[in-house]
């Protein structure tokens, strides 16, 4: 460590060179490791790409777009169909559902039940889904909890049929993804100044009103980004509708498996994978388009 | 030449230009306030003296040496930052002792340094206390001795007050001057708030619109604004539009002529800007307008109990005269009221 | 003579009664499944009838046998399975934090080009459908000549993992603040030794919350495990679903609530950490 003497004079000159490393390469070196692995997740991703216009038995040698012909064949179309129809419902269920949760968990004052409020959240998104999926089964059940109630109240005469359907996926599918979309829309509401609701109650909104005209469309982008992730995951999902929809709920994620165990089927799994992603990208690219203009223009309004 | 010098210095953002054409020689030893509204550059100035912004024009030269390239942990400048910047995790102790513990003096002298620094700052008792139990004015003493520990050339300070409250800033502002003359150190210092600068400042350079608007000292730049920008930015001012008529007279605008200083560089019928300070402005009973004294009418009134604050429209023009108490005579709004403007007092800005 | 009874004033920005009510039931059901398991691990008969007709803890029993000694139809005993699981976790966990900090720090610290796609690319493995992810990597890890099977996990794990520990830095990060990294530096500290004797030590929470949330991540991670796992690496997700791929058994039940109790633990630590403005997404 030199503190050495300020010696050395350098000419007067317009432009000055950086010292040392450039901040760009300074800062891509610190990335680098982690750009490695994300690296293989990309690499990986190109090698489907290629995998999905191979044909079978010559995987990487022949080239064909068979498996995306094939993708337009009606059973696998129904099944982009169903993909993309769940996810949707489910993502709506899940933020009308954590709306209520994150308003409450943005305005908690208690250490103590902001803790519990906040485990209760992460639970369903981090405990194995297998786990869970065996606790639904017991719900969904024929002697289940869901069944037995709705039949105490009268409601229904005998069980309905709640599993290996697609209500039961599309439960599972609003508890698994519903932490996903209360995150971001308590981030966004605890952005909301208190304030700005004061203000609003001494202009004469009632609680509801200033609920509804204040804090939510101030939240937008946290709602948005919330349906975003929950729709992206539950497109993508893989082990409730195995579990819950059994072979009645040929979600695209289970397709893709199915290619490979017990079909063999590469190409056409890596053309169903190529699907998802693509789906994916596109719906997470719109996304950060509209709620990058909203923020732009509450940031502009402060 | 000993001192710090900047010559020719700019910074840009892109195509947004921070500062620019800054030329200053700053001699050792004195209190050197960078003072101007937000935005105006002069925390970007300092951080370049600092090291911590690269120059994008120019030299910055120490004692003759140009330290343009040398990197900011080498460069023996102590500086205090805005927010204080004190290391959390550590005691004022061993805060002070970081600077020392860098250089690697040895754990003696750091020892005895630290104990040294503290009795300067009046908190000897504070070397194991954790820094967040400190109250604001003991962290902005920490923040000072932290800076000076290793005997630094020149001391930064950026806006080291904003965050204090008045009074508090008051007795701050007389204690950083004290310390300073006491140890003779170069200091820079950057605020926004300029009594802060008249009270601390050996030199003053006032930073407006990206540019150095004018350098001197305090009651310098009081009495003689370069231009415009300073005149309305230091004190509160006068500042009206005239006519020149020659011969050291000027027409306002309701008509009335005033004589003012004579001014060689200024044509007849060239409009002007004319600045009088308001303690300058001698209030009077009611008389008809003769020479100076101008015939007016009280427009606003605000006795802030130590001065009264008279605002008087005359000649089509608003002025405020500030008087004590004993010297005023009970005027309220609507009052007519004469104003002298005294020869000398009257100013021809941008001259 | 009426006593008046104040209420106490629901102000504007409080929580309404009806509001966290409303809450708390969602909740509830969020977590039923949970719930449910917890419950049924302690049921008494033998089928999946809910409320159980009797309690016992026969299933405990049956767990902790197979715990320290297969059964025949297990190729490995959960005592093998866990070993696994420990030990994938705990790398990921340490690897994911090692190359978390520095791209933590360039995101945070400086400017540079590309760094917005530099940020979308950390938030890349949160999105990418996990069967694709698990399909791509067995592509690429089957097309290399040498053999690998528990790294394979932690390189899956670690880019699982990498986006939860590099938010959780990036935030720390971020409340540290620049300016104290400066005043170091002004004190005489290299830009390296700024970080080291100033940004990591008021970091250390922030960190811990990423290595516990890379480890939860790890930990409970199915979808694309499934994809890489081999029959003698297994971890235990996978162990449990092997065993009830044929016929659910309630023994798994008390399985569960061992790794639901093990989460919640973490999760808890995790909280006192950081709060909440430390887990985001």
């Amino acid at each position: 460590m030199e503190h050495q003497p300020l010696t050395h004079s350098v000419s007067a000159a317009e432009a000055r060179p950086s010292r040392g490393v450039s901040p760009t390469a300074r800062a891509w070196l610190f990335l680098s490791p982690s750009m490695l692995f994300l690296g293989v997740l990309i690499a990986a991703s190109l090698l489907v790409l290629r995998m999905s216009v191979g044909t079978k038995g010559a995987e990487w040698s022949g080239f064909s777009l068979a498996s995306y012909a094939q993708l337009l064949e009606p059973y696998y179309l129904k099944s982009l169909m169903l993909t993309l129809r769940l996810a949707l419902i489910s993502a709506v269920i899940a933020v009308i559902l954590a709306i209520p949760v994150a308003y409450t968990m943005s305005r908690l004052t208690s250490p103590f039940v902001r803790r519990i409020f906040l485990a209760a959240v992460l639970l369903p998104l981090l405990v194995n889904l297998l786990l869970q999926s065996y606790g639904w089964l017991v719900i969904l059940g024929p002697g289940g909890m869901l069944n037995q109630a709705l039949m105490g109240l009268g409601l229904i005469k005998r069980p309905i049929m709640l599993l290996y359907n697609q209500n039961g996926v599309l439960m599972g599918l609003v508890q698994t993804a519903f932490p996903l979309a209360v995150l971001p829309i308590a981030s966004a509401m605890r952005g909301v100044a208190r304030s700005y609701e004061e203000a609003a109650a001494t202009l004469g909104a009632s609680r509801f009103q200033v609920f509804r005209q204040v804090v939510l469309p101030m939240s937008l982008p946290g709602i948005i980004t919330g349906a975003t992730l929950v729709f992206a995951y539950n497109a993508s999902s893989f082990v409730v509708p195995l579990l819950l929809g059994g072979r009645r709920v040929p979600m695209l994620a289970v397709m893709v498996h199915d290619q490979i165990a017990p079909l063999m089927n590469w190409p056409a799994a890596s053309a169903a994978g190529v699907v998802l992603i693509v789906t994916t990208l596109a719906i997470m690219t719109l996304s950060e388009y509209i709620t990058g203009r909203r923020r732009r223009m509450l940031e502009a309004s402060q | 030449m000993s001192g710090l010098i900047l010559e020719n210095v700019e910074k840009h953002y892109g195509s947004a230009c921070a500062v620019t054409d800054v030329n200053l020689h700053l001699p050792e030893g004195k209190l050197v306030c960078f003072l101007g509204p937000s935005g105006c550059g002069k925390t970007t100035l300092l951080r370049m003296i600092a090291g911590l912004e690269t120059l994008t024009g120019g030299e910055i030269r120490l004692d003759g040496e140009d330290i343009g390239n040398t990197p900011a942990h080498l460069r023996n400048f102590g500086m205090v930052f805005q927010s204080l910047a004190l290391f959390p995790h550590m005691t004022v102790g061993e805060n002070i002792a970081y600077p020392l513990k860098l250089r690697g003096v040895s754990k003696a002298d750091q020892q005895a340094r630290v104990v040294e620094l503290l009795e300067l700052i009046q908190l000897q008792q504070m070397i194991n206390r954790p820094v967040a139990k400190l109250s604001g004015g003991q962290r902005q003493r920490v923040a000072i001795a932290r800076a000076i520990a290793s005997h630094p050339k020149i001391l930064l300070l950026d806006e080291p007050l904003s965050a204090l409250d008045a009074k508090l800033r008051e007795s701050m502002q007389v204690e950083i001057r004290q310390l300073q003359q006491r140890l003779n150190i170069t200091t820079i210092m950057v605020t926004h708030d300029q009594r802060e600068a008249m009270t601390m400042a050996d030199i003053v350079v006032v930073l407006g619109e990206h540019k150095v608007q004018q350098v001197g000292t305090p009651i310098e730049i009081y009495r003689h604004p370069a231009n415009e920008f300073v005149a309305d930015f230091i004190g509160s001012g006068n500042i009206f539009p005239a006519t020149a008529l020659g011969n050291g007279k000027v027409s306002l605008p309701g008509g009335d002529a005033l004589q003012v200083p004579i001014c060689s560089s200024i044509v007849v019928g060239e409009k002007v800007k004319m600045l009088i300070r308001p303690e300058d402005l001698q209030l009077s009973a009611p008389q008809a307008t003769a020479g100076n004294r101008l015939l007016g009418k009280v427009t606003f009134v605000r006795d802030i109990g130590a001065t009264i604050e008279t605002t008087v429209e005359c000649s089509g023009v608003s002025f405020t005269a500030l008087s004590t108490p004993c010297q005023g005579f009970g005027l309220s709004v609507g009052h007519p009221v004469s104003v002298t403007l005294p020869v000398e007092a009257c100013r021809v800005l941008g001259a | 003579m009426s006593t008046l009874i104040k209420k106490r004033q629901l102000l504007p920005g409080d929580t309404g009664k009806f509001a966290g009510i409303l809450s708390g039931f969602i909740l509830l059901l969020a977590v039923l499944p949970i719930l449910t398991m917890i419950v049924m691990s302690f049921s008494g008969a033998s089928n999946l009838d809910f409320p159980p007709s009797s309690y016992s803890l026969q299933w405990y029993k049956a767990a902790w046998h197979t715990f320290v000694s297969p059964d025949a139809s297990d190729v490995l005993s959960l005592g093998q399975a866990m070993s696994t699981s420990l030990l994938v976790s705990c790398l990921t966990m340490v690897f994911a934090t090692i190359i978390a900090v520095p791209a933590a720090y360039a995101l945070t610290r400086c400017e540079f080009r590309g760094k917005a796609v530099a940020l979308q690319l950390m938030s890349l493995p949160l999105v990418f459908p996990m069967v694709v992810l698990g399909l791509a990597l067995l592509l690429v890890f089957d097309s290399l000549p040498f053999h690998m099977t528990t790294s394979r996990l932690v390189i899956a794990h670690v880019i699982l993992a990498l986006p939860f520990v590099v938010k959780n830095c990036t935030a720390a990060m971020l409340s540290i603040g620049s300016e104290v990294e400066e005043a170091a530096q002004m004190l005489g500290a290299s830009p390296l030794r700024a970080i080291v004797d100033v940004v990591v030590p008021l970091m250390k929470s922030g960190i811990l919350a990423g290595m516990l949330l890379a480890f939860i991540v790890s930990f409970n991670e199915f979808t694309v495990t499934y994809f890489l796992y081999t029959i003698d690496v297994m971890t235990v997700p996978i162990w449990m679903y092997s065993r009830t791929v044929s016929s659910l058994d309630p023994t798994v039940f008390s399985f569960a609530v061992l790794i639901v109790l093990i989460d919640f633990v973490l999760i808890w630590a995790l909280e006192k950490l950081v709060g909440e403005g430390g887990v985001s997404f």
